[in-house]
Formats: C-alpha cells, structure tokens, sequence
C-alpha cells in the first residue's frame, strides 16, 4: 500500500467522536444496603456492577473517555469531604481500578463494611459540589455527564439546604454537565419525585415535563448501560457538503460513520531491556539511498513506474491530478431497489443527514427525497465526492425506514445510507461452475426444512459482540493484573448446537441420506474435450492422491498409527502436502519438512 | 495474479506502408502503430514481470534473425527480442518502426521466425501465447507450406490475430473495392491461413474502436480460502451437513497505481540518462533516486531525562487497556489468539427482507463446492432452498486456524443458471456507534407540504436512469463505471511518459461519462425543481456582533458614543425579546405567561412552565407574585378549555402545601384554598359564551 495516497489515509483517519467523561454519584444508606428482594441484590451493588460493565464496555469503544465512581452518606471519607468516598477517580480507567470495580460485582459482602453508612444527615448541596469540582478539574474539555443514583426523595433538611442544592444543581448546568437522576424505590414506599425534586429536575433538563426522562425504580438500574449508550450523539460530522439536485437545487448534509470495524490494536513500542518498563517512540526519516543523507520535503518527489521507467510528479501536481473537483453529492438519477444486487459492496456505507448552515429549507426537501425514496421502493445514484482530494464514487442513496432497531437500545436513525458502488475495475469474474449435473429428488425440500428449524428472526447487531475483541481486553486484564488467563470465555457467536440438534437433527440426517455418495453411482457423462490425452490422466492421477488423503483423518490417524505416516508423507510433493494442509486449514508455509511436522502434529492431537 | 503472457507483434514495415490511402490523412504504418501504442503502453503501465513483448519486423532493409541463414527469412528483422516491456527500449524501437525503402521480406516466414522465438522463450512452460501481425499485406507472400506451419500453430496453442489494413469485413458489409488484385489475393490467403491456426482476422476499423478503451486489469480468480461450511456440530457423533467450499473474491476496490519516493535532489540529469540507455541499453542506475526510510526507536529515561535510541528487536508490543499499556513479548502474542476452527459456520436462517443491504461492511466473495458430485448436490440444494424460502444463511467465519471469527451474511446469487453464494460481513456490537438524531423536518404548511412532495415524486419519477429517455449509452450500470482516479493516473502516466511537452488532457470520456444528470431529463423536471427551489433560501451569515466592533477597531476608525450604545443594547434587547418568547420567568410570570400563550403552539409550554413558575415562586414564599400567576394561569385554563388540568394542580397543590412539601404560609394557603379553588362547571359556562370577545 501507497502511505501517500490520500484515499488511502481516508480510510484509516479517526473520526473523533467526541470524549466523555462519566461520574455515578451513588448515595450510601441502610435503605441501599438492603437487598431489594431474594433475587436482586442491594441497590449500592446493582449501582456498581452497573459502573463497571460501563467502564468495561467503554474500554474498548472508547478508550479515551474518563469514568468515576463518587459515594456519599458513607461514614469514611476519602478526601476533605466528610461522609464521601471517591470509589474510582475521574480518569482514563486502567487496569488496577477496573480491577477494583469488578469486585464489587463479583465479592461484595466482604467490601460491604467500608460502605458503612453514617448516621447523620448528608448534604446533597456538598455532594454536588464535589461532583462539579471534579469536573472542573479533569474533564474540562469532555461531554460530561453525571448520574445520581438515590432512594432518597427527600434530601433537602429546610429550605436553606434546598435553595443551595438547586443552585448547585444550575451550577453543574452552567458547567455544561449533564445530570440524569435514577430514582430507585426505598423499602417503605415509592420514590416520591414531587416532594423535593420536581424543581430540581426542572432545572437540570430545562423544562417541566420531564417524567419521560427520568428513570425510576430498580429494575431502571439495570437498563442504565443501554439508557447510557443510546444518549450517544455524534461530536462532529464526517463530511460536510452539499447535495446537488440538478439546475443547481442544492441542500447542505453532513456524513456520519455509524458503522466502522473495530479492531484491537497494538499501540505502542516498549522497551523491556532496561531497568524499567519504558515506551519507545517511533522515528522515521527519509534518506537518500546512495549517499544516505537526510532528505528535504522539498527534495522527494513520487514516481510511477512505467515500463521500468519512473515518470516523476511533483507531489502538488498530483493532488491536482487526481482531483475531480470540489466534494459534492450530485444526484445523477434513480432506479429501482432491485437493481442493486447482494454483492455490491465494497466498506460500510456513510449516513447523511440534511443541515441548515446557509441554506435554509434543505431538511424539508431531504425529508421529501427520503419518503419518496422509500414509498416508491427506490434508490439514488450520485457522484460523490466526500472531501477535497477524496477519491470519487458512484454511490447508491438508500433510505433507511423508520424505527428499524439495530440494536436494543438503538433504533437506527431516519435518513440516507450512502453505499458505494463497485466499478467494473473492482468486480472480480466468477470462478468455475458450482452446479451438479444432477439433484436428487426431494434435496432441496429436505433442505428447506433445515432452514425453517434454525430460523432466525432477524440480523440484530447488538446480539453479537466480537468475540475476538472481548478476549482480547480480557486477557488484556488479566496479564496487566498479573491474574491467570481466564478460562471462562464464552463465544457468542459459535452456534447453539444443542438447539440446532434438537431441532433440526432429524432433518440434517434425512438431507445427508438423499444426498449421499451412494446414491450418485450414475456414471457422470464427461462435458469438456480434452485435447491434451496426458491432461485427464494426470488430473486423476491428482484426484487419485487427493481422494487418498481428503478421504478422512482417520486414515491418516491409521497411517500414524502404523507408524508409516511420516514416510507416507515424504513421497508426496509439496503442492500435494500444501493441498492437505489447506483442506485442513492449517498453516502451510515452509520447507517441506516444516509442511509434514506440521500435519503429523495435527494428526497426532486426533 | 493473472496469467503469464508472451506476446508478439509482426509488424509490416514494406515501402507500402508509407503510404496514405483511400483519402486518409495517415499512412498505413500510422494506423497500424496506433493499436500498437495502444496495446503496449497497457504493458507498460501494468508493469508486469510476467507479460513479455517481442516484436519482428518484415519487409525490412536490415536482417536480423536465427534463421537468416536462409534466403527465405532475410528482410526480417527480430528487433525486440521477447522480454518485459522496458519504456526507455521502447522508445528506442519505436524511432525504428519506420517505413523502409524495400518491398522484399516473406509474411509467413515473419511469423516462423516469430514462433520460433516463442517456443525458445516459453519452453514447455505455461504460457499463454499471441502473435498480433499488423500488415498491408502488399507484396510478394509465400504460401506454399502454409498447413504446416498453421499445425504448429495450432498444436503450440499460439494464438493468431492478424489486423489487416483496409481489409473487407464480412461481418459489417464494409468492403473496399478499389484495392490491387495482388493485396486482394493475398487477403484472401491470409484469411486461409489465419482460419486454419485458428486465429482471428481484424479489421482497422474495428479495432480502431478498441483504442483508449478503458484498461481493466483483469484477475485470475484464486481462491482466499479452501476449508468447510457447517451447518451443526461437524464432528461430534451428531447429525451435521458439511460442504467443502472455496471462497473467491466477487468485489475488491481497486487502488490506484502506486508512487514510490523519488529523490528529486539527485545528481544525474534526465537528458543524459535517457541518452545513455538509448545508446547501451542499460538498465537505469535507480539506486541513485532511491529513496529509503529509516526507522528508529527512542527511549527516554525517566529519571535521567536522557533519550537514547533502543534496537528494535528489544521491543515489545504494548496494548493500551484503558490508561494501561501491557506489553507482551513476540513469543507471548499467541495468547492473544482465540483457539478458533476454520471454516464456515451457519448460526441461523434470517428472513430476506429483514436485511437492509446498507448493513454489509466489507467486499464481497463468492463461495462455490469443490470435490465431488455429492458436495455440489448438497451446496446446490442449500444455495435453492434459500432461494425458495427467502432466506439468507448467517454464519461465523474463520479464515484460518486461530483467526479472529468474523459474522458473515450468505446469500444465495445465480447467474447464467449457475448457483453460487455470496458472503459479506455484517457487522458486530462494537462496530455500531448508535447516535441518535432527531427526527427529520417537514414542511408545517399542509399545503407547501403536498407541493413540495409532488415536485419531488415528478422529479424521482422522471430522472429514472432506466427508462428510455435516459440518454447514457451503455446505460449506467456498475459494471460500465470505472475506477475514477486509477484510471486518471494511467492515463496521465502515460501522457507524461510519452508526450512529456504536451498539454495534459482532460480525464477520459468514460470516467466522467455517468458524473453528470443526463441534460433531457433534467429539462423535463425544470419546473418541479423550481418547486423545491422554492423550499429553499440562502441564509444571510448574520455576522456576529463583536466581528464588526472588531473591524472598527482593526480599522482604526473611532467608534461615537451613541455606535457604542446601539451595538450594547442591541445585545441587550435580543436577549430579552428572545426570553420573552422562550420561557415563563420568573420576574414577571404573568407578563411572559400571556406572551407564549398568544403563539398558536405555545399553550402546552406555557401551562406547564407556569406551573413550575408558580411552585418555585411558593417554595420561595414569593407569595403576591405566585397568587397573581396562579389567578393568570386559572382564567387562561377556563379560556383555554384546561379547567381539568388545571384542577388537578391546584389539588396537587393545595395537598403539598398542606403536608409541608411546600412551605405553608397561611395566607397562601386560605388563598389557594378560597378563591383559586378548582373550576366549577359553571364557571366554565359563565366564561365561555360570548366566544369572539376574548
């Protein structure tokens, strides 16, 4: 790959969606403490296990954001204030205080005694004090967000206290903090919103008919880590252009990424040899081949190769060259849904949605393409240029409907997938012919019946987590902790074969029965001519040994078992041991005897 | 990968071919070299080492042959012996493909010679084998062993094309009358001859065609994967079908050439370069632009503040965990790995419809069986039972042992009868980043509205690029689009390689060909996008009003008291006319109240914001201010048909002032309790009738 190839950059630039930082405010007081019923364990737990599948989540997806845990009504204090107790700082988490989180979900009982509640009144007024002081001192810069965990509907002592608590309250506001309560039920009764906080929360959201807004009751808790996902919002667009109707009708979008593999990452160098663990920064410099000096910028220009030749371009020239003009959205025409086949599809499709910056009316007639669009089963092709310097596309415009969920806690948004189109130089030709001369009577019904017993009802993207991914951050955790590599990974992905059994066994054993070697002794009429007369001998001479070895792993097992494998192996070429190795899945790099270890490894393991 | 390829050209380089003819402006020879440019600067550009030019001339003044002891093979000319196509020698043969003075040189044992040089280069290897001749053919051919040599043509799987200059084309009816008998029966012997090897007479007209066609790099399929597709526990003493597949690439985004640094800055001009090759045919001397980049490691003490460079075989990788980085040696990396198994597995069967094609990820490929009759029964039975149940397969993928699993959707695709899968990659929880937006905006003039949505159903409806009004020729299909930017570069490259002093032309017509709305169309919906023309206003950037106090400044210009006035409150009364709209205040609730309540959509805002209004105003003990509000807000209830509403806060109330929620005051409470008590129904009738007054 071509680092200076700006679509090539394109692709791997970060968007950045904005950091945020998170802090649970959780009250502490004989009423958390109790267990909420047989099943459900205190609300103080509920409330911290909550926090750490938060931080657990969010250490992958977002490893920037800042997350902490604040207690208060505690009789110990952390810091200078009384009955409050900093669980986990407001900061980047790491290892250790994930660590420390996590067991609290796993051993509560025996922490249960630090969080002894004290006895005398806590100031609410304090607590958000505090809350909005460690805002302004470690998350100036982030979406911040704060949750206030309570069963107490009544925190104000008189009147004083109340006043000071509600200008806290609009202080956290003008900071630009965000505070969603959750209302948990005391033992004794319902949470009462109206006796102290019907005022509060007309501050903190700005308007009086918040019921919708705030989360009440226990079982609210748990739906907390989707509540926290869905209040996502995009920081900044991808792109901003203008869509071009025709006749120069233009509206102004902006482009979002909703959908963008994530992958573990290696992201840094360490230096292990010295005394102390140590990140080494990477240097690269460009010299000249020959004399080894230091290049100027100015100095290095690109070259294509032609014909062995190099045809050299200044490297603004090039820019200009592979320019089509300033980015844009220009609408060529529509076709029909069906036009567009499975296959063409190339990377995640980008989201666009109509802004008003400096034309007014273009949500309107965005909104007017999109109920057309989708009424009348059709897409959009335009030309598209998503930056300057961007390479073009055609892409098709899909409507997306309206509240499809893509996720529990997520419905997918209103507005216009772009999907780029592949161009002929990008569609790869159909290898050889997959059909059978014959089917057997009944196989495609049998079949079918496969089908209807693992039926699923539809693709939701939330269902499957990356296993890959949740190992890695696991095994991440254990080694920075120096615990044992968990053994308790579950992959969610990999079928449900009991149900599959239970539910379709039968079926499967019938298919195989239609379809089965033994039913195929018709001999098979030979299609192609061959000119060459060697060709088809040495073709079955190839499928003879194939056959030998594709047959199964038992004859290898019994070759081995014979002890004749290994010389068995030794007649054979390299592309044929490469052939089994692949069948198999197996790594088949090397030299030759590096191919037969490696299938006597694996035959050994059977 | 694609094949490898050996191809010779045969070029006519006779006295004749100086020549124009028919009234053309071009010799023949000019013709002849035009596919010939065409057809070797795709060569040169594609840079492949497995695609070898040999070119042989004929009717030539020199000889230059293994065969040349013969009489039959003098005037013939290997100028170009079979190698890969190098630009700098190119150049070189070009300047000699010239018409020569003589009319001697035998066709036929041209192309001896040439396959001569084939079978020497190719060997028994596997080679895919053309000879192109390019002739007049004017002048004497001798024909006389032509079934022999047409044999080993044949045999040797050497591909004949012969592009004829003003040849008769049967299949167009194009004949050419006035040509001499001598090049008409040597036409019509060369077409027996090229019948006979099995290869093709072209005529320049139709190959003319074929020049500065788009160059599409076309890929040998190959396999990414060979392994098993699972539906249930494969292995395990249950009931399981499995297939042997292997996966092809259907779709990958083609990259555009790629550049390679060149050190600018170094010694050696061009000219003397190019000069040098010319003359020895030397390869160049590309160390001396060569461009490396080194790459350093350094570390710095913590302690010391000292920074010294580390080799890089001493470090490790290191994983961020949250603020965590965890460096894991190279030999430590595999526990990294899932213990996963290779090979397709299918999880379950969604419906079609429930899968919007803008969830797929990643290209596409195409799964087919391999192996025997069984495994193609099954994978065909599989691909039409999805057919027929409107079903794709969702399956787990691993592309190799202890790869990361990745969620695939498989769906069922036929072409010319032939039934295949499809798999794409969906994607999973992480890779959803869920924003949410609010919803889309509408017109809220019912009938602006409908206008607007009429113009836009004619203009969907009339630019619809299938229908036979639209111009595009061939229609627009993705597979008649091309890769904008590599083919942009190909076509420059080739430009400043060939013709560096010209002027750079303009992208190829089939690039921009779809990159604009066809005209007709658009001429046909002019009035519908006048309509939403309509919708739409450019919105004067109102510059903020510090921007021109800054200006003034910059200006220099003096700033009068009473400027220094307008500009302070300007500021002042915006605001205040913008809270006097928004919001019930607080200062003057009756005021702000009975100001939102005369917007058509602002009763709900101004109810429940008076509400809050009147209870903040209470817990305050503000007691006149929240009484007069609490009377505004009991008339507008009855005017506004809200007497409900308005009972049930008031009972509300008058309970939490009582039980001490709010703080008693014993005026405010035999005041909320007397006259502000809930509406009666005959206050309601009282108040309503004479509907126009109020």
């Amino acid at each position: 790959m071509d680092p200076e190839d700006p679509s090539f950059t394109e692709d791997f630039e970060s968007v950045y969606t904005g950091r945020n930082a998170i802090l649970f405010v959780v009250e502490v007081s004989p009423s958390m403490l109790e267990p909420v019923d047989e099943f459900t364990p205190c609300s103080l737990q509920m409330a911290l296990i909550c926090a750490y599948q938060l931080a657990a989540q969010r250490v992958i997806t977002n490893p920037n954001d800042v997350m902490g845990v604040l207690l208060y009504g505690t009789e110990s204090s952390t810091g200078r204030f009384e009955n409050q107790q900093i669980l986990l700082d407001l900061d980047p988490p790491d290892a250790e205080r994930l660590k420390s989180l996590q067991t609290y979900e796993k051993d509560f009982d025996s922490y249960k005694k630090n969080f002894k509640p004290c006895s005398s009144q806590v100031s609410l007024s304090n607590v958000l004090y505090h809350a909005s002081v460690l805002f302004t001192t470690n998350a100036q810069k982030y979406e911040k967000r704060l949750f206030l965990i309570t069963d107490n509907d009544h925190p104000a002592w008189n009147e004083m206290e109340k006043g000071i608590i509600l200008q806290r309250a609009q202080d956290l506001k003008d900071l630009d903090v965000q505070v969603n309560p959750v209302f948990l039920d005391p033992p004794t009764h319902s949470f009462r919103v109206n006796l102290f906080y019907s005022d509060f929360l007309y501050i903190i959201y700005d308007r009086q008919d918040v019921s919708n807004l705030v989360s009440r009751g226990q079982s609210q808790l748990q739906g907390m880590l989707n509540m926290i996902t869905a209040l996502q919002k995009p920081k900044r667009a991808h792109f901003h252009l203008e869509m071009d109707l025709g006749k120069d009708v233009r509206i102004e979008i902006q482009g979002y990424i909703l959908l963008k593999r994530l992958e573990s990452v290696k992201t840094s160098w360490v230096y292990a040899k010295g005394e102390r663990l140590a990140i080494a920064t990477p240097q690269s410099k460009q010299v000249s081949f020959d004399t080894k000096k230091e290049l100027k910028k100015s100095e290095i220009k690109r070259s294509f190769t032609y014909g062995g030749s190099s045809i050299v371009f200044d490297p603004e020239d090039l820019d200009q060259i592979r320019s089509f003009g300033q980015p844009v959205l220009r609408l060529i025409g529509f076709r029909d849904a069906s036009t567009l086949k499975p296959w063409h599809s190339l990377k995640p499709a980008v989201f666009i949605r109509p802004i008003e910056n400096t034309i007014r009316g273009g949500g309107a007639v965005f909104s007017a393409l999109h109920k057309k669009l989708l009424n009348s089963n059709k897409i959009g092709i335009a030309w598209f240029i998503a930056r300057p310097n961007s390479s073009p596309s055609f892409v098709a415009m899909i409507p997306t409907a309206a509240s499809t969920h893509i996720r529990k806690d997520f419905e997918l948004p209103v507005g216009i997938f772009l999907l780029q189109l592949p161009t002929a130089d990008d569609i790869r030709s159909l290898p050889g012919n997959p059909n059978p001369n014959f089917l057997p009577p009944n196989s495609i019904e049998s079949m079918q019946n496969v089908l209807r017993g693992m039926e699923l009802r539809a693709y939701e993207p939330g269902r499957y987590n990356n296993p890959t991914l949740q190992w890695h951050y696991k095994v991440l955790q254990a080694l920075a902790l120096d615990d044992e590599i968990p053994t308790d990974f579950v992959d969610t992905t990999l079928p449900k074969y009991k149900a599959i059994q239970k539910r379709v066994g039968d079926s499967i054993r019938e298919f195989n029965e239609i379809v089965s070697p033994s039913n195929n002794d018709i001999p098979i009429e030979e299609g192609e001519e061959d000119v060459n007369p060697v060709a088809p001998l040495k073709r079955k001479r190839e499928e003879n040994i194939e056959q030998s070895f594709a047959l199964e792993d038992s004859q290898l097992k019994k070759m081995h078992d014979s002890g004749i494998l290994e010389k068995e192996l030794k007649i054979l070429k390299v592309p044929q041991l490469k052939d089994i190795l692949r069948d198999r899945s197996l790594r088949s790099t090397g030299k030759k005897a590096d191919l037969i270890t490696n299938l006597v490894a694996y035959v050994e393991k059977l | 990968m694609s094949d490898k390829e050996c191809t010779v050209f045969v070029i006519d380089l006779g006295a004749d071919m100086g020549g124009c003819h028919h009234g053309r402006q071009r010799t023949d020879l000019e013709l002849a070299l035009s596919y010939f440019q065409d057809q070797i600067s795709r060569k040169l550009l594609l840079n492949r080492k497995t695609d070898v030019v040999g070119i042989v001339t004929f009717k030539c003044d020199e000889t230059k042959n293994d065969l040349a002891e013969q009489e039959a093979y003098w005037n013939i000319n290997v100028m170009y012996p079979i190698q890969t196509s190098l630009f700098t020698k190119m150049q070189y043969v070009k300047s000699r493909l010239v018409p020569n003075r003589t009319m001697q040189g035998d066709l036929i044992s041209a192309i001896v010679v040439s396959f001569d040089i084939i079978a020497r280069f190719c060997k028994k290897n596997k080679w895919k084998k053309n000879m192109v001749v390019l002739t007049g053919a004017r002048g004497i051919f001798d024909f006389s062993d032509y079934l022999g040599i047409a044999e080993q043509m044949v045999q040797h799987e050497v591909r004949l094309s012969l592009l004829g200059i003003d040849f008769d084309d049967p299949n167009t009816q194009t004949f050419e009358y006035s040509k001499d008998p001598e090049k008409k029966e040597n036409e019509r012997q060369l077409r027996h001859f090229v019948d006979s090897c099995k290869g093709t007479v072209l005529v320049f007209q139709d190959v003319e065609k074929r020049i500065g066609e788009p160059l599409v790099h076309r890929v040998r399929p190959v396999s990414v994967f060979k392994g098993s597709l699972t539906i249930g526990n494969d292995g395990e003493n249950e009931a399981s079908v499995t297939m042997h597949v292997e996966r092809y690439p259907r779709t990958r985004a083609t990259k555009p050439p790629t550049s390679s640094a060149f050190n600018a800055g170094s010694k050696l001009p061009k000219e003397d370069e190019k000069q040098e090759q010319f003359s020895s045919s030397q390869e160049k001397p590309w160390e001396s632009n060569a461009i490396s980049t080194v790459r350093s490691y350094v570390v710095r003490d913590s302690q010391t503040n000292e920074v010294f460079e580390v080799d890089r075989k001493d470090l490790e990788s290191g994983y961020s965990y949250g603020r965590t980085i965890v460096p894991i040696s190279r030999s430590d990396e595999d526990i990294l790995a899932l213990e996963t198994k290779a090979g397709y597995e299918v999880m379950g069967f969604i419906p079609k419809a429930s899968l919007p094609c803008y969830y797929t990820i990643s290209e596409s490929n195409i799964i087919i069986p391999r192996g025997d009759e069984t495994n193609k029964q099954r994978f065909s039975s599989f691909v039409q039972s999805l057919e027929r149940e409107h079903r794709y397969a969702l399956a787990r993928y691993v592309p190799k042992e202890r790869g990361s699993p990745i969620l695939l959707v498989l769906m069922p695709y036929v072409e010319s009868k032939k039934h295949y899968l499809v798999d794409v990659q969906l994607p999973f929880a992480e890779d959803v980043r869920p924003y949410q937006f609010p919803d889309l905006e509408e017109l809220s003039d019912p009938q602006e509205k409908q206008r607007l949505d009429e113009a836009m159903n004619h203009y969907v409806d009339n630019m619809d690029l299938d229908s036979s009004e639209c111009p595009f020729q061939p229609k627009f299909e993705p597979e008649n689009t091309y890769s904008a930017v590599p083919h942009r570069l190909f076509q420059v490259i080739t430009h400043y390689a060939e013709f560096p002093n010209e002027k750079l032309p303009s992208p190829p017509e089939y690039v921009v060909r779809y990159t604009n709305p066809p005209a007709n169309m658009l001429d046909n919906c002019s009035k519908d996008l006048d309509v939403i023309s309509e919708t739409l206003s450019v919105i004067q950037p109102s510059e903020p009003k510090y921007a021109s106090q800054e200006t003034a400044l910059d200006s220099g210009a003096p700033i009068s008291e009473q400027e220094i006035d307008e500009l302070l409150n300007a500021g002042i009364d915006e605001q205040e006319e913008k809270a006097l709209i928004l919001h019930v205040s607080e200062k003057d609730p009756v005021g702000t109240f009975t100001e939102i309540l005369k917007n058509p959509f602002g009763l709900e805002d101004a109810l429940s914001e008076m509400e809050g209004v009147i209870r903040r105003l209470v817990a305050k003990e503000e007691n006149n201010l929240a009484l007069l509000s609490l009377q505004a807000l009991r008339v507008h209830s009855i005017l506004e048909d809200e007497a409900d509403r308005y009972n049930k806060y008031i009972k509300r109330l008058q309970t939490d002032v009582s039980e001490g929620v709010l703080p008693r005051n014993d005026d405010a409470l035999s005041r909320i309790t007397s006259d502000l008590a809930p509406i009666q129904h005959e206050e309601l009738m009282k108040a309503r009738p004479p509907e126009s007054s109020e």
